[in-house]
C-alpha cells in the first residue's frame, strides 16, 4: 500500500506579493507544487481538485508572515524536503518558511484558527501619543470587542518609534466580534493622525489556535 | 536609468482593483537585473509593450516568444509593459508618474526601444495611450531630436501598418523572432558608437520585414485613391524559414494572476494553405511551416514540467492539416497518463477523422465541439472557398451526439460579398437541422442539455485577401440581417452572440486605412477612446466624431467597392502572395457567384 503524507506549512507574502488576492495566491502555490513534482492527492469526482487547504484569506495589500496551508500527498515525504523543493519554485517574497508532517489528525485550518496577530509601527511626535492611541482603541473604539490583546512596545533605539502588537479574533462568539483589519486600519490611521503620529508599517504576524486556554501557532500543535 | 521606487509604486496601487497586474517578479522572468549590470550602456533595453491588460497580454504567444528570444541574448534585456487598467491610469496621471515596466520598474521612456505588439486594430488607441503615459510625443516627427526610445510595432495588426505609421519609427512586418535580433545588434552599435537615428533606420530598413515610415511617400488622386507610392520598393515580409530552428517556449513566464488562457502553448504549425478568401491570416502567414512532432513531444514535456500548467493548447491556424496530429496527441497523452493534464486544440476542423482526436482529448469531460462553416449555403461557402460540406458536418455532429457530446459551437459570418437572402436563411436552416438531428439521436433525458452556441460576426474585408476590394455592409443592413436570423432561430437549445456592427465598421476602416486614417486614430485617442475591444469602453460616437474632425469619410474605406486596378495603400508590402493571385481568386469568387443564380 502506498503511504500517505500530510504536511502543514507556513508561508509569507511580503513586498509586492502582498498585492495578490487569495485566489491568485492559491493558483500560484498550486502551480509551484506541480512544478516541484509533489504528488498531491486529488479529490474524487467529476472535477478532481488537488487536496490543498488554506487558512483564512488575508486582505489584499496586507503583508503577512504567517499564511498556512495543509496538503495531502500520495507518498512518503519529509516536510523539510517538501519545503526545500517547493521553495525552488517560489520567489522569496512568497515562500515556505516552515513545514511539518502532520502525524495526528488535526482540525482544518479554517475552522481551527481563532486569532491573528498584527504588528503596527508608528512614528510619534509627542511622548504620550502611543499610550493615548492604545487607550483609545481599547476603551472607546468600536473595535474593542474584536481585540483579544494589545501591547505597546517602544523601540529600543529610536524612542519616536512605537510598535503595537494586536491580537484580533477571527471568529465570532458571544463574547467577541470578528476583527476587521481593513476597517481597523482606516480608523487607526485616522486616530494616529489626530495624535500627531504616522503609521509607517504594518503586517500580519501570526495566526493562533486555542489549546487548553493557550494560544498556539498552527504548527505548534501538529 | 530611472526607475520607480517601491514606496511610490505602493502609493500608485492605492485603490487599484487588481494590483497583482503590476507587481512583476513572476516565476520564469528572464530580463537582466539592472543592479548587476556594471555598464548599462553596453546593453540594449527593450520594452515589450502590449496594448491591453496583463491577463490578455500574458496569454499572447508572440510576447512570450520575443521575451525569450531577446533575453536569451547576453547584450539585450526585454521587460514587459501592459496597458494599465483605468484605475492605475488615473493614479499615474494624478501623480504625474510615467508608465513603467514590470520587471525593473523602469520608466518606459528610459528604454532604448519600445516595441508594441498589435494583435488587432481595436488596440490602436491603447498604443497611443501608452506612449502618452510614457510622456512621449505621439508622432515620430515630434521625437526626432530624441535618441531614445525608438518606438516600433509588429504583430498581426501591423500587416497594414499605415493607420499607425505616423507614430512609429519603424515596423516589423511578419515573423519577429529572427529579425528582432538583427535589429537589436544594429541598435547596440548605434548606442555604442553614438550614431544618429537616421543611421540606425537606414541600416535596418535593408532587413526583410522592416518598414520605416519616413522612407515612403504617398500621392493621391482627388477622389482619395492612391496615385503613387514612392519609392517603388517593396517591404518584404519577414519569414522564419524553418520553425524547427526555433524551439517552442519551454519556460514561459507564469502570470501572477490568472491569464485569459491559463495554459501551456505549443505552436505546432504556422500558416494555413486552405485559402478561405476572407481570411487575412490565411494569406499573410504563408508559407505553411510545421514543427516535427518528435521534437514537440519532448519540448512539451519539458514545458509542462517547467510551468506547472494543467492544460496544454496545440496552436496553429488549422490543426487538422498538421499531418502528425494524431501521433502527437496520442504520444503526448500516453506520456502524461498519470497527470491531470487536459489538451485543447482551438482550431480543429472537425470531420469523421478528427472527431476521433476530439474524442481522445475530451475523453473525460466533453466540453463541446466547434464548427466554422462561416456561411449558410454551399454556394456562399464556395464563394468564400470555405471547404466545408454541410452533409459531412451534420453527419459528424450526429456521430458526436451519439458519442455523448451535447454542446456545439458554430461560427458564421454575415455581410459576405455576393451574399443574398438564401445565405442568411441558410444559417437558421443549419441550426434547425442540428436541433432536428439532436431530437432524433439524443435520448430524451439528454436532450434538455443540448446547447448550440451560435456566433455571428460581421464580415470585415481585410487587406491582402481576395476580398480586399469588397465593400462592407452598412450598419443598418447588418442589423437587419442579424434580426432576421435571430427571429427565425429555434428558441430552445440555441444561444446566439454577435459582434457589434458599429465596432466592425471601425475595425474595417482601421484595417483598410491609409496613412491619413492615423489622424482619426489620434483624434479618437484624444477624445478618450481606449480599450476599444472591450464592449463597455467602445464608443462609436467618439470614433465618428474623430473621423469628422480629421475630415475623413469612413464610408470611403468601408462602404466603397475598390477598383481591381486601383493602387491599394498597402501595396508596397510584399506578403509575398502577389496581387495577381489575389485578383485571380477574386475573379474566381465572382464567377461562382455569377454562375449561381446570377448574384453580383
Ligand atoms: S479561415 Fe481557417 S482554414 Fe480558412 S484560411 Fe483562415 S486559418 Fe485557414
Amino acid at each position: 500500500m502506498m503511504e500517505d503524507t500530510k504536511i502543514r506549512f507556513k508561508f509569507n507574502k511580503i513586498r509586492e506579493f502582498k498585492y495578490l488576492s487569495h485566489l491568485e495566491t492559491v493558483r500560484l502555490i498550486k502551480m509551484a507544487i506541480t512544478r516541484a513534482k509533489i504528488n498531491v492527492k486529488f479529490s474524487e469526482g467529476f472535477r478532481p481538485n488537488p487536496k490543498i487547504n488554506f487558512s483564512f484569506p488575508v486582505p489584499v495589500g496586507l503583508a503577512s508572515l504567517a499564511e498556512y496551508s495543509d496538503i495531502d500527498i500520495c507518498e512518503k515525504l519529509d516536510a523539510e524536503d517538501f519545503k526545500n523543493s517547493i521553495n525552488l519554485q517560489l520567489k522569496e517574497q512568497m515562500s515556505v518558511l516552515e513545514a511539518k508532517n502532520i502525524v495526528n489528525k488535526v482540525p482544518s485550518l479554517m475552522g481551527d484558527i481563532e486569532f491573528c496577530s498584527y504588528s503596527f509601527k508608528i512614528k510619534i511626535e509627542k511622548k504620550n501619543s502611543g499610550e493615548k492611541i492604545n487607550n483609545d482603541i481599547i476603551t472607546t473604539s468600536e473595535f474593542a470587542g474584536s481585540i483579544y490583546s494589545l501591547d505597546l512596545i517602544y523601540d529600543e533605539i529610536d524612542s519616536n518609534i512605537v510598535n503595537l502588537n494586536l491580537i484580533g479574533y477571527t471568529k465570532f462568539s458571544e463574547n467577541n466580534k470578528i476583527f476587521k483589519f481593513n476597517d481597523f486600519l482606516k480608523y487607526f490611521k485616522y486616530l494616529s493622525n489626530n495624535n500627531d503620529a504616522v503609521v509607517e508599517d504594518y503586517f500580519k504576524k501570526e495566526a493562533y489556535v486555542l489549546r487548553g486556554g493557550m494560544l498556539k501557532t498552527p504548527l505548534e500543535i501538529v | 536609468m530611472k526607475t520607480l521606487n517601491f514606496s511610490d509604486f505602493e502609493k500608485l496601487l492605492e485603490g487599484v482593483l487588481k494590483p497583482g497586474r503590476y507587481i512583476g517578479n513572476e516565476f520564469g522572468i528572464k530580463s537582466k537585473s539592472i543592479e548587476n549590470i556594471k555598464d548599462l550602456d553596453s546593453k540594449v533595453f527593450f520594452a515589450l509593450a502590449f496594448p491591453d491588460v496583463y491577463e490578455v497580454g500574458m496569454s499572447n504567444l508572440g510576447i512570450q516568444i520575443l521575451y525569450e528570444t531577446i533575453n536569451n541574448h547576453d547584450d539585450f534585456s526585454a521587460e514587459r509593459v501592459f496597458s494599465p487598467w483605468i484605475d492605475l491610469e488615473a493614479n499615474l496621471r494624478k501623480n504625474s508618474t510615467r508608465l513603467f515596466s514590470l520587471e525593473n520598474k523602469i520608466f518606459l521612456d528610459e528604454f532604448d526601444i519600445i516595441g508594441f505588439s498589435l494583435q488587432h486594430e481595436m488596440q490602436y488607441t491603447n498604443v497611443l495611450n501608452m506612449l502618452d503615459l510614457a510622456g512621449l510625443n505621439l508622432r515620430f516627427r515630434d521625437r526626432l531630436n530624441m535618441r531614445k526610445p525608438i518606438v516600433c510595432a509588429g504583430g498581426p495588426a501591423a500587416i497594414n501598418p499605415l493607420p499607425m505609421a505616423p507614430f512609429m519609427d519603424f515596423f516589423v512586418i511578419g515573423d519577429g523572432e529572427e529579425v528582432v535580433i538583427k535589429i537589436l545588434e544594429v541598435l547596440k552599435q548605434f548606442k555604442l558608437e553614438n550614431r544618429r537615428k537616421e543611421w540606425f533606420l537606414s541600416k535596418i530598413n535593408k532587413f526583410d520585414g522592416v518598414y520605416v515610415p519616413s522612407d515612403y511617400k504617398f500621392y493621391y488622386y482627388d477622389n482619395g485613391t492612391v496615385k503613387k507610392i514612392e519609392p517603388d520598393l517593396k517591404v518584404k515580409k519577414a519569414t522564419v524559414k524553418d520553425l524547427d530552428n526555433y524551439r517552442i517556449v519551454t519556460s514561459p513566464v507564469i502570470a501572477n494572476i490568472k491569464p485569459v488562457h491559463d495554459r501551456f502553448v505549443c505552436e505546432i504549425m504556422r500558416g494555413c494553405f486552405r485559402g478561405c478568401r476572407f481570411c487575412q491570416a490565411g494569406f499573410t502567414y504563408r508559407p505553411v511551416r510545421t514543427r516535427k512532432a518528435e521534437n514537440l513531444i519532448s519540448d512539451c514535456m519539458e514545458g509542462i514540467d517547467n510551468s506547472g500548467f494543467d492544460e496544454i493548447s496545440f496552436l496553429s491556424l488549422s490543426s487538422a492539416d498538421y499531418k502528425e496530429l494524431g501521433f502527437l496527441i496520442k504520444s503526448f497523452l500516453d506520456l502524461n497518463k498519470n497527470k491531470k493534464i487536459s489538451v485543447s486544440l482551438p482550431s480543429l476542423r472537425l470531420d469523421s477523422f478528427t472527431l476521433s482526436i476530439a474524442e481522445m482529448i475530451q475523453s473525460g469531460r466533453k466540453t463541446g465541439l466547434t464548427f466554422a462553416p462561416e456561411a449558410g449555403t454551399q454556394i456562399m461557402r464556395d464563394i468564400i472557398n470555405k471547404n466545408i460540406d454541410e452533409n459531412e458536418m451534420l453527419e459528424c455532429i450526429s456521430i458526436a451526439f451519439e458519442k455523448g457530446w451535447e454542446k456545439v459551437k458554430l461560427y458564421f459570418m454575415i455581410g459576405l460579398p455576393f451574399e443574398n437572402e438564401k445565405d442568411i436563411e441558410g444559417i437558421t436552416e443549419i441550426v434547425q437541422k442540428i436541433t432536428a438531428l439532436a431530437r432524433n439521436v439524443l435520448p430524451k433525458s439528454k436532450l434538455g442539455r443540448l446547447n448550440i452556441n451560435l456566433s455571428i460576426n460581421a464580415f470585415c474585408p481585410k487587406p491582402f485577401t481576395p476580398f480586399q476590394w469588397a465593400p462592407q455592409d452598412s450598419i443598418e443592413i447588418l442589423e437587419g440581417k442579424f434580426a432576421r436570423i435571430r427571429n427565425n432561430l429555434p428558441k430552445r437549445f440555441v444561444k446566439v452572440s454577435w459582434s457589434d456592427p458599429k465596432k466592425s465598421r471601425i475595425e474595417c476602416v482601421l484595417a483598410r486605412g491609409n496613412i491619413k486614417v492615423a489622424d482619426a486614430v489620434e483624434e479618437a485617442f484624444k477624445n478618450g477612446a481606449k480599450f476599444d475591444n472591450w464592449s463597455e469602453f467602445f464608443n462609436y460616437k467618439t470614433w465618428v466624431d474623430a473621423f469628422d474632425k480629421a475630415k475623413i469619410d469612413i464610408n470611403f474605406f468601408t462602404g466603397r467597392e475598390a477598383g481591381i486596378d486601383e493602387i491599394m495603400p498597402w501595396d508596397f508590402i510584399d506578403i509575398p502572395v502577389t496581387k495577381e493571385i489575389l485578383i485571380k481568386e477574386h475573379k474566381k469568387a465572382k464567377s461562382i457567384a455569377l454562375k449561381n443564380d446570377g448574384r453580383h
